[in-house]
Parts: structure tokens; C-alpha cells; sequence
């Protein structure tokens, strides 16, 4: 990459680091970040985040790997509209779904989500699905056109096994890869999110690192710093289990 | 056209009784009709996109048939799953499931059926030993070669006891010399237990010499279903004769329909074996194969004099082409120590046994 192109990438996030170590005026510390990790909302708000990304990762695998994997086998056809509406979370903003939310699950409709705390960790985590869809959709779609879920399901039919048992026993198994990939991208934009985290007045990071940033100075710089090693650790992650993936040991021979 | 030999109605494993599949408008397989004995080896031999991988799909349950009924020991199987038609499948890409190792993949359809883990064992063992691959239990696909990954393939298939086995064009994938040793062992695998296979190909070389009968398709259609040596000596439609083997085609008049006197080139084949309704004068083609053809002037063969266009060199064989007339003739002569082949230009006498010819309607 040219020089300009990491300087480009890497000197706001240098700039940045190099502000949340300079809280001392005698020089670099890493009181921010002490400051970050023994703030009591920090530490609620990260886990309430992770605790809705594990839940968002749960349903949206749930639902997009039986749905992939039917439209792949058995409706090919449907497959351009499929691959239309996954990608509307990319073209409508979060907003307005989180809008749409608001009006149809108020305390005065038919169903008062947003009236309970549950109902609407529950509104959260399908806001979080639906944004999510793209890349989850991508990630497993990618694993089955790699193993041949085809031929693999034929396999397996011919063998006596039913559709449960082949999605559990030989199809998952073999795309787990790309599902943590899609599970690494949906944990780390969960982490960071925030429209729809505020509208519906969820205690999630997001929000979290936004009150900081508003009322701090060096632990914004602090908390920007460690959500980027955070994606960071989920990439690695990605990397390191497609590094193990049979398929691509496979390839590699 | 009725390929269903009476006679061995009694000992039929599988029945294909006029199956038809389209797909929107197109029609795939067409009036398909084939009888298949037991423990007999069949192989669906024909190019790309005839319809013979779209009938073993049929058969597999994967397909079903637009029109027409498909019996396995009589029971018709046409409509049920692929899981109850009792079948083993060996596909072209293997199909092994990477997460499990050799032993899971082959017990697999037991697991499925809920066999006692001891008794998986020993089946597994069973088969390993049958493809020769035991000791490679603990080995995962990606840790076997090619052929190897179909031995395993071939052992899961046969694992649960299929009443039939189905080949879907499981040497494609591999190299020229795994693909010899691994026919051989697939044809003494099949012969050893016994089991009806069915193998579908579009390499003559690996029907011809696997199988017990061959079924040529085309567009959709069977041409011609018999033996080995009858689809190569003696076969009836003018694709068969053209798709299997090699073979030169010469265009000739027809001088005497009643005595079969047939002119070409420069000269006169007699006794032939005139298709009906072509006319005094009219138009034939003369197909003859490239080792039914010998260099030199022989007593009763029919002498044609050519020149020589080019010449390939096959090992044990010498391939070469010639040209008579407007005609281009391919011979096959032994490579010998004592022989030469003749050089690139030069003029030769070639004699063709009218015996070995096939007559047919000029195209």
C-alpha cells in the first residue's frame, strides 16, 4: 500500500491513541483507560452490548442459514429477490427502521414493546438482525457455494438422512467458518451501534461511549482506541479460523 | 424404442418404463426405457447434456420423472424420497463430508439408521478393507488424494447395503493413471458382492471395459443398448457408430441395390448391407474403424490409394491419416520393431475388408 495510503488509515488512529495516553500533562499514561475500565457503566453497558450481540448472532444464524441454504437447493429462482432485500439494511438507514419500530410497537399499539425493558431488548435485537442481515447473509451464503451443499445434501439424502439432520450434521459443521466470520462482523457492529440503541433508550455501548464523549475529554479517545482493537480481535479471529477450515487446508495441499 | 428383453423380465432389479423429464419446454430424457438384470454392471454412456445424468438422478429419487415409472425390484420408487429407495451413490466430486474422518463418513448411513455403535465398527472395517484402505479410520478428506477420496466414497455407498449402486462419473475428477486402477477396482468391487450398478459416463474407454451392457444416449434418447462388442461392431444408428470409437466416413453411390455394389472414390465395394429405400444412384455413407483398415494390397479387400496428411505415435499404437480422393481415413497400426510407419506426403495402398464396413444414409 502506498505511503499515503496508510497515513491515510493510520495517523487519526495514531493521533488518537497518542491523545488518550496524554491525560498526565508530564507525559503519556494510561489513566484514561483506568478511568474507562473502572467506570461501573462501562463494564454494564459493554456486557448488555455483548449479551444483545450473542442473541442478534443466535437469531440471525437461525435465520438466514435455513434461508440461504433453501433458496441455494431448492428455489434458485427466488434467489435475485432474496439477495435484494439483504441488502436494504445497507440502502435504508437505521433510523428510519428504528422509526417504523417507535410508531407500530409503541405503549399504544397492539403490541407494547417498547413499554418493557424485555420488549424492547427484544425490538433491539431485531433491529440488530436486520442490520445486520448483509453480512451474515454474505458470510454463509459464501461457505455454502464453497462446500457444495449440494452435492453434500444429496450425499447425505441418499445415505437416509433428513433435512434436520443434514443442516445440523453435515452442513453446519462445515460452514462454521463463515458463520463466525458472519458472527465476528455482526458482534462488531453491534458493539459500536448507536441510533437505534438511543431511540429505544437501550443501555448499550454505543450510547455509552457518546455520554463519555460528551462529557470527557481523554476517555472518549480512550474508548474509541479500544473499540477499534476490539474489531480488530474479531477480524484476527475470522482470519485464524479460516486459516483452520478444512476446506482450506484442502486447497492449500 | 423398446430396449425391455423379455426374457429376463423374472430377474429385474431396475425398471425404467417410459420416463420422460422436462424442464419448463425442454425435454431432458425422452420415452427412456431400460431393463437392468441383477448384479449386472450398465453404463450410460454419452456427451454432455444427452440427459444420462438427469436419469440417474431420477433413479436416485433426486429428480423426478415428468412421465413414466421407475421400479426397483418391481416396486415403483418413482414418487418416494432418495432415502427410501434403499440406493448408494457415488458422485463425481466425491461428496465426503470434510468435518468427519474416513470411519464417520462411511458409517454415516449407518449412524442414520441407528445401527449399534459396535456394529458400525465393524462394518466400517468391512468396507475400508473391501477398497483397501484400511488404517486410514482416523484421516480426514482433506488429508487423502483423489483417489483415495473415492475408494472412501465407494466404501460409504456400499456400507449400507444398497440394493443398487449408481456412478455418477466418479473417475472424471481424477488423473489418467489412478482413473485405470480405480475402474479395475470399482468392476472387481461390484462383481465380488454382486451388486447392480449403474454407471453413467461419457468416456467410451471406461464403459466399454467396465460393463456388462452399455446404453448410448442422445438428446434425450437411448440409441442403442447392448454389450460392448455390439454397440462397437455392430452399431445401428449412425451417432452410435460416430460416438463410439473413431471412425472415417466416406460418401458413396449406390451401383446395385439387389448385390450391394457400392462405389468409392476410385473403387467398388460388393455385398454390402444396403440400408432400405436408398435407390440405384443414390447417396450412402461408408463408415469404417481406424483398425479395420491395413497399409499394403490384400487378396479380397477392397484397395484404395492415398496420401499421407499426418501421423501420431500412441505407444503401442501408430495413428495415421491419409487422404483418398476428397476423403480424410484414419488407420490404426500396430507400432512393431520390424514396421515403419509411412512419412508425412507419401502415396500408400490401404485394403479395407468390406466385412468390416457399416453402411449408411448419406446425412
Amino acid at each position: 500500500m502506498p505511503v499515503a495510503g496508510r497515513s491515510f488509515f493510520l495517523l487519526p488512529l495514531i493521533a488518537t491513541a497518542e491523545f488518550s495516553l496524554s491525560l498526565r500533562r508530564e507525559g503519556y499514561s494510561f489513566d484514561a483507560y483506568r478511568y474507562v475500565f473502572s467506570d461501573p457503566d462501562f463494564v454494564s453497558s459493554f456486557g448488555y452490548s455483548a449479551l444483545i450481540a450473542a442473541c442478534t448472532i443466535v437469531v440471525g444464524t437461525v435465520l438466514v442459514l435455513p434461508t440461504v441454504y433453501l433458496v441455494r437447493l431448492r428455489l434458485p429462482w427466488l434467489r435475485p429477490v432474496v439477495e435484494f432485500i439483504v441488502l436494504l439494511p445497507l440502502i435504508v438507514p437505521p433510523i428510519i427502521l428504528v422509526f417504523g419500530y417507535l410508531r407500530m410497537f409503541s405503549s399504544s399499539s397492539p403490541f407494547p414493546l417498547t413499554g418493557t425493558a424485555r420488549g424492547s431488548d427484544i425490538l433491539l435485537i431485531c433491529g440488530y438482525v436486520t442490520l445486520t442481515l448483509p453480512y451474515m447473509y454474505r458470510a454463509i451464503d459464501t461457505g455454502l457455494q464453497a462446500i457444495d451443499a449440494r452435492t453434500l445434501t444429496e450425499a447425505a439424502t441418499i445415505l437416509g438422512a433428513r433435512p434436520a439432520t443434514i443442516l445440523i450434521r453435515v452442513i453446519l459443521p462445515n460452514i462454521l467458518v463463515s458463520i463466525m466470520a458472519g458472527a465476528f462482523l455482526t458482534f462488531a457492529v453491534v458493539i459500536g451501534e448507536f441510533v437505534i440503541a438511543s431511540l429505544l433508550t437501550r443501555p448499550a455501548f454505543g450510547p455509552y461511549i457518546q455520554r463519555v464523549g460528551v462529557a470527557k475529554a481523554y476517555e472518549p479517545a480512550a474508548l474509541a482506541i479500544l473499540s477499534f482493537i476490539i474489531t480488530w480481535i474479531a477480524m484476527g479471529l475470522i482470519q485464524l479460523m479460516a486459516h483452520f477450515s478444512p476446506n482450506v487446508q484442502r486447497e492449500n495441499r | 424404442m423398446n430396449l425391455i428383453d423379455p426374457a429376463v423380465r423374472a430377474g429385474v432389479t431396475l425398471h425404467l418404463s417410459q420416463i420422460t423429464k422436462r424442464f419448463g419446454r425442454h425435454e431432458v430424457v425422452s420415452d427412456l426405457d431400460l431393463e437392468v438384470r441383477k448384479g449386472e454392471f450398465i453404463s450410460v454412456l454419452g456427451p454432455s447434456g444427452c440427459g444420462k445424468t438427469t436419469a440417474l438422478r431420477m433413479i436416485a429419487g433426486f429428480e423426478h420423472p415428468t412421465t413414466g415409472r421407475i421400479l426397483i425390484d418391481g416396486r415403483d420408487v418413482s414418487r418416494l424420497r432418495p432415502d427410501q429407495r434403499n440406493l448408494g451413490m457415488v458422485f463425481q466430486s466425491y461428496a465426503l463430508f470434510p468435518n468427519m474422518s474416513v470411519a464417520a463418513n462411511v458409517g454415516f448411513g449407518l449412524k442414520i439408521a441407528a445401527m449399534a455403535d459396535r456394529n458400525i465398527q465393524r462394518r466400517v472395517a468391512e468396507m475400508l478393507e473391501l477398497v483397501g484402505l484400511t488404517g486410514l479410520e482416523r484421516r480426514f478428506p482433506y488429508e487423502l488424494s483423489g483417489g483415495q477420496q473415492q475408494r472412501v466414497a465407494l466404501a460409504r455407498a456400499l456400507a449400507t447395503k444398497p440394493a443398487m449402486l449408481l456412478l455418477d462419473e466418479p473417475l472424471s475428477a481424477l488423473d489418467a493413471k489412478i482413473r485405470l486402477s480405480l475402474r479395475e477396482q470399482i468392476r472387481d468391487v461390484q462383481t465380488e458382492l454382486g451388486i447392480t450398478t449403474l454407471f453413467v459416463t461419457h468416456d467410451q474407454e471406461e464403459a466399454l471395459s467396465m460393463s456388462d451392457r452399455v446404453a448410448v444416449m442422445n438428446s434425450g434418447r437411448v440409441e442403442q443398448f447392448g454389450t460392448p462388442l455390439e454397440i462397437y461392431n455392430r452399431p445401428t444408428t449412425r451417432f452410435v457408430a460416430s460416438f463410439v470409437g473413431t471412425l472415417s466416413i466416406l460418401k458413396a453411390r449406390l451401383l446395385d441395390p439387389a448385390r450391394g455394389v457400392v462405389e468409392v472414390a476410385t473403387a467398388t465395394f460388393k455385398n454390402l448391407e444396403i440400408p432400405r429405400g436408398v435407390a440405384r444412384g443414390g447417396h450412402l455413407s461408408l463408415a469404417v474403424r481406424p483398425e479395420a483398415i491395413r497399409f499394403g494390397v490384400y487378396k479380397g479387400d477392397v484397395i484404395l490409394r492415398g496420401k499421407v496428411i499426418g501421423v501420431g505415435f500412441y505407444g503401442s499404437v501408430i495413428r495415421v491419416r491419409l487422404i483418398v480422393g476428397n476423403e480424410t481415413i484414419t488407420i490404426d497400426t500396430f507400432n512393431t520393431p520390424l514396421s515403419s510407419p509411412p512419412l508425412r506426403g507419401e502415396d500408400v495402398d490401404i485394403s479395407i475388408d468390406p466385412k468390416s464396413v457399416f453402411v449408411m444414409r448419406a446425412e
